[in-house]
């Protein structure tokens, strides 16, 4: 195997491994030093008509819906981290890696469709309080969400390809 | 249709040339572990090269090596 392979993992390990800390921490400092307040909740959900009325349970349980995205950001991260492990070790074409590569994708996907779950809940939650009439369900896509979705969608197909890939390999060492 | 397994007749060649695995090993390019992977049998096929290269230590043909037979 390339040495350039197992020095590009051990690299991309770190900063993987780096990020999976700061992540959290930067989470849990935005959640100490942001008031919870029907305020502060417009700028995380991007709903400008957030009940004044809302309840404290209103707030956290849309605070708590914000926090599914960054546990999913962080499982796609480890999925990461174990590929750049095996990388870096010299397991490169292996079944278990065309797997983890198929796992990152179906995390790019969730990170993609999430939002598109989360958000009416969170705008009906968050307006519940409003009058009658003032009340909303929205549903937005942009194209943050197409292009995680398109890079979900293509780092599944490869990791299928792989696993055909390291099928052949294996077939290939089982050769004298 | 009636199924036929290939079988390996390495070791009767080592034999009749009184050959060493290991010399065959070393002059072949393989390793030992191979080589008797090779006579048991357990590989999933041979590569043409290292076939050659047998066939050309031992002096022999593929067909001395390799051997189609019936299976129940």
């Amino acid at each position: 195997m390339p040495h350039d392979i197992r020095k590009w993992a051990a690299v991309l390990r770190g900063l993987t491994i780096a990020v999976m800390v700061l992540l959290p921490l930067a989470v849990v400092f935005a959640l100490i030093s942001t008031p919870l307040t029907p305020a502060n909740v417009p700028q995380a959900i991007n709903r400008p008509d957030v009940a004044d009325a809302a309840t404290r349970g209103q707030l956290l349980t849309v605070t708590a819906l914000n926090l599914i995205r960054p546990l999913i950001l962080i499982w796609t991260l480890n999925e990461m981290r174990k590929l750049f492990d095996e990388y870096r070790v010299g397991r490169v074409l292996t079944d278990a890696c065309a797997r983890i590569i198929q796992r990152v994708g179906y995390g790019f996907l969730a990170l993609a469709l999430i939002p598109l779950v989360l958000q009416p809940v969170q705008s009906v939650l968050m307006t519940w309080a409003n009058p009658a009439g003032q009340r909303a369900i929205s549903l937005s896509v942009n194209s943050d969400m197409l292009f995680f979705a398109l890079s979900g969608g293509l780092i599944i197909v490869i990791g299928r390809a792989m696993r055909d890939a390291a099928e052949a390999a294996a077939e290939n060492r089982s050769f004298v | 249709m009636t199924d036929v397994q290939i079988i390996v007749r390495l070791d009767v060649m080592l034999a009749m040339r009184k050959t060493k695995s290991r010399d065959l090993a070393q002059a072949v390019g393989i390793t030992e572990q191979n080589i008797s992977l090779l006579k048991s049998g357990k590989v999933k096929g041979i590569r043409f090269d290292t076939l050659a290269k047998i066939c050309a230590v031992l002096d022999c043909q593929p067909g001395d090596l390799l051997e189609a037979v019936l299976v129940e």
